[in-house]
């Protein structure tokens, strides 16, 4: 009964950027559709018939892409009647919640094959439009001391020491590594430009990348969250519980932290067995996976935890790991995972992130985990470990091997 | 059944009924045995029954009945609901407390939905829930003279309002300046000035001028309906509900709301000022029956804490005790925002502290008062008290922006904040603390067991002073504590602290 569970396939968008980006006319079902065509296309040996499940990420699961968009994109794609769908929501991890999950219904033994991803039209439908008890309802708010994430972001940075600087000179690296990768072809494998109904492409790069960006021109960028926090009354919440801190630093601008962006992305998991059976070709085995919560205050230094549990599942130490890729919602989020883990620059995000491509909010867990099986192939090293910081204090890390 | 007719026989002089040509009932509240008009039990009942007798005459003829003038026979128009016995309500009591809150919220809606036009006709102060009775009906006429006050001071004695008053003030005038303006302010204000907030409609100059000017309204608006209940309405800045609607300016409202109260070291402790907000903006997501049984959880949450328990005690029963006087005067200390809040919004039974009975023995006055010479040594010690435990803390290793924190977080202000903060940093330059202290504790402690260790440290220091006091002057020393020291009015003063924690 018992089954590894294998990726066999990973393929994503290119990232539209906001209300003025290639993507905004673009629904979010036909991003899907578009993926769902494409896995088929690439892999002819793929019968539907054998797909159990479609599980997909959506943060904000409301309008265009509300109502178990997973069912229906499935539908809409021509799969087998039987192929059910399943939209889930683990905020900005979702993705890769979705690729977990489906890892564990194959190492259940219950499920053969299933598509996992996500998708998010943030120019579409925005953050925060679904409302929500924690930041819209007084009398959990109040009690659960509620802050924004950018709050959070700058807290960190000021409990570790990150200064402006710090975090600038991450942000010019994410977006100078994103542009040699594009340069190099780096993302060429899991790419699947976006394509209108006559076939025309609609988008084929990620569009938010800003090339040329220095620690300079960052540097005149204004806070973003200095406002909310101070006026906002936010920098007082956080101040009870981080009585010690003097003030936060808020160094966070919309340069050092992750684009709003449209974008979607999947992943192929199966069984051995029906790998076998359909003729496909393992790329990388899903070693581990692990969630775990932390404090919602400081609410972005979840993948610490969830990447300790990780690897303590797969009885690993840091130094078993050759690359890291943890999501750049904010700058001072990276750095602290680096910090924590003792990380090379050299090993960790090696192709930029998300503060240059943009965080296609339930998208992203599973175009990054695409991003390291592709990064495991090209360099011939064996593990990564793929990890996102999630709002309400939280982490979602997951280990994969190449095969 | 037999105590029931005897509340009903009682109810006739609780609202008293005089009717005019034309159908014009006017109802003169006047509580028997009271210098004011409470809104107990008795009361409700006395709507109720008012109101059965509008109903039956009307099924038989429409027009027996035309409007409805409501007034006082005592000096302010209608105080609040029983002090005293919200001080004492504990938890096995919350069923009680919701009953009466509801049932009085049940008989305002039935006045504004009974199809005639109700006016109040506001000869005095309408405060609490006397206000949230006025604004029941479809018109308030107040008279423009000195003296006459208009708000809903419950947060500074830690209540929520219970009878209407956080549900309607929120449909007359929106979410941020029904808050802002009268829920969480808690003060009060002129007949003039309660126009512009748009919570009175319109002066006369004289008493004598209410009635007519109220029967003058009735007949030009025989079809008054309140704005809520007219088609079309909306309110004003919009309401929470689906979709979430982005853009709408009520989501950022919403979305920074509970920060900025948490913010406000005076309301941290108070859970008055998060249960206003939170019925403020739960009761516009639902109709206004399903408001009312909100805004009565609420309430009864708020009655049943023990800090409502502290602060009645502080500024209702301690201020009638201790009679009326200024701290000011006798510490030279300024009052600080809450001072002055509760004071202008306390209830008029608990400023004049019914002259009758208290008489105008100047003797028996002075023997309540606190000495001056007293208050001032009382204020000595408790900030030695809080400048010791404040070097304490930070020997003990926290650090000194933490300790300032904690004073903050506990609600001192004033002489006592400034003890803390001083002496803190005193310690840390001297070199007492440790320089990377206080990033031991586990953050989800916050401040809270320094808040106590502070506390309890200043109120310890005071003892002696109340030991050692007449027991007639213990409620002025109190009082000092909190309005010339800083000791935070939550804790219903030094004297409560060791009890109410």
């Amino acid at each position: 009964m018992h089954s590894e569970a294998y990726i066999y396939d990973a393929v994503r968008t290119p990232r539209g950027r906001g209300r003025k980006g290639a993507l905004h006319g673009t629904k979010p079902i036909s991003l899907v559709i578009g993926l769902i065509d494409a896995l088929r296309e690439r892999n002819p040996g793929l019968d539907p018939a054998r797909i159990d499940d479609l599980v997909l990420g959506v943060v904000t699961p409301i309008g265009d892409q509300g109502a178990d968009i997973a069912r229906i994109a499935a539908i809409a794609a021509g799969l087998p009647d039987t192929v059910g769908g399943f939209q889930l929501n683990r905020f900005c991890a979702s993705g890769l919640e979705a690729a977990n999950l489906a890892a564990a219904k194959i190492r259940s033994g219950w499920e053969q094959l299933v598509i996992a991803g996500g998708v998010e039209s943030m120019s579409r439908v925005p953050i925060g439009s679904d409302g929500g008890a924690w930041a819209l309802d007084p009398a959990t708010s109040f009690d659960t001391s509620y802050i924004p994430q950018g709050i959070s972001a700058d807290l960190i940075a000021t409990t570790e020491g990150f200064t402006r600087g710090d975090v600038d000179t991450f942000a010019a690296r994410s977006q100078q590594r994103a542009a040699d990768a594009w340069d190099k072809g780096h993302f060429a494998r899991s790419i699947v430009p976006v394509r209108d109904q006559n076939g025309l492409v609609v988008l084929d790069h990620d569009e938010h990348i800003r090339r040329g960006t220095t620690v300079e021109t960052l540097a005149g960028l204004r806070p973003a969250f200095a406002a909310m926090g101070q006026d906002g009354g936010f920098d007082a919440v956080a101040l009870e519980k981080y009585h010690w801190v003097e003030e936060i630093d808020h160094v966070h601008t919309g340069g050092n932290s992750s684009g709003i962006v449209d974008g979607a992305a999947l992943v192929l998991v199966g069984s051995e067995a029906v790998g076998r059976d359909l003729g496909l070709a393992p790329r990388a085995r899903v070693a581990a996976a692990a969630v775990s919560g932390a404090d919602p205050t400081i609410m972005l230094t979840g993948p610490t935890p969830a990447t300790r549990k990780l690897l303590d599942t797969a009885g690993l130490t840091p130094a078993d790991i050759d690359l890291w890729e943890i999501n750049e919602a904010f700058a001072s989020v990276a750095l602290k995972f680096q910090r924590d883990f003792g990380i090379d620059d050299e090993r960790l995000n090696v192709h930029g992130g998300a503060i240059a491509m943009g965080h296609p909010l339930g998208a992203t867990g599973a175009m990054i985990l695409g991003t390291m099986v592709d990064e495991l192939e090209r360099t011939g090293l064996h593990r990564a470990v793929v990890t996102l910081c999630i709002g309400g204090g939280m982490g979602v890390a997951t280990l994969i091997e190449r095969v | 059944m037999e105590e029931r007719n005897v509340i009903r026989e009682a109810g006739r002089d609780v609202i008293r009924e005089d009717q005019h040509d034309g159908g014009i009932l006017t109802w003169i509240l006047d509580s028997p045995g009271s210098a004011v008009n409470l809104l107990d039990a008795a009361f409700t009942s006395a709507l109720a029954a008012r109101l059965d007798e509008v109903e039956a005459r009307r099924a038989e003829d429409s027009l027996a009945v035309t409007g409805i003038i409501l007034t006082s026979a005592k000096e302010s128009f209608c105080a609040s609901a029983d002090l005293d016995a919200m001080a004492s309500a504990t938890a096995v009591d919350a069923q009680d407390v919701y009953d009466l809150a509801l049932g009085l919220a049940t008989q305002f809606r039935r006045l504004e939905t009974l199809g005639v036009p109700v006016v109040a006709a506001l000869n005095g102060s309408a405060l609490g829930g006397g206000l949230g009775l006025a604004l029941a009906t479809h018109h308030r006429i107040a008279v423009d003279e000195p003296g006459i006050r208009f708000g809903l001071p419950e947060v500074g004695f830690g209540l929520c309002p219970g009878a209407g008053g956080v549900l309607r003030t929120v449909r007359l005038l929106g979410v941020e300046r029904s808050l802002d303006e009268l829920l969480l302010a808690g003060s009060s204000c002129g007949t003039r000035d309660a126009i512009q907030r748009g919570i009175v409609d319109e002066a006369v100059d004289e008493a004598g001028d209410l009635l007519p000017a109220a029967r003058r309204w009735i007949l030009e608006n025989p079809d008054a309906v309140q704005p809520w209940d007219a088609e079309g309405y909306r309110v004003p800045g919009g309401a929470p509900g689906l979709p979430a609607g982005v853009g709408d300016p009520l989501l950022a409202v919403l979305h920074f709301l509970p920060a900025r109260l948490r913010s406000r070291p005076d309301v941290l402790h108070n859970p008055a000022a998060r249960a206003i907000l939170a019925a403020a903006v739960e009761g516009l997501q639902v109709d206004l029956d399903t408001a009312a049984a909100i805004e009565a959880r609420y309430h009864t949450q708020t009655v049943i804490d023990p800090v409502s328990t502290a602060m009645i005690g502080l500024r209702h029963a301690d201020r009638k005790a201790a009679g009326p006087q200024s701290m000011d005067a006798t510490t030279g200390a300024v009052p600080d925002a809450a001072t002055v809040v509760a004071a202008e919004g306390a209830p008029p039974e608990a400023e004049t502290a019914d002259p009758r009975r208290e008489g105008s023995d100047e003797a028996a006055a002075s023997s309540r008062r606190a000495d001056p010479e007293n208050v001032r040594q009382l204020v000595g010690d408790l900030t030695d008290g809080a400048a010791t435990a404040a070097r304490e803390l930070v020997a003990e290793g926290m650090s000194e922006v933490s300790v300032e924190r904690a004073a903050r977080h506990a609600g001192l202000s004033s002489v006592l904040y400034q003890a803390v903060r001083e002496s803190a940093r005193q310690a840390a330059r001297e070199g007492q603390g440790d320089p990377r202290a206080g990033r031991r504790q586990p953050p989800v402690l916050g401040t809270g067991p320094a808040q106590r260790r502070l506390l309890s440290a200043i109120a310890a220091a005071g003892q002696r002073h109340l030991a050692a006091s007449e027991p007639t002057r213990v409620a002025a020393l109190n009082i000092a504590s909190v309005d010339g020291a800083g000791f935070p009015a939550w804790t219903g003063g030094i004297a409560r602290w060791e009890t109410a924690r």
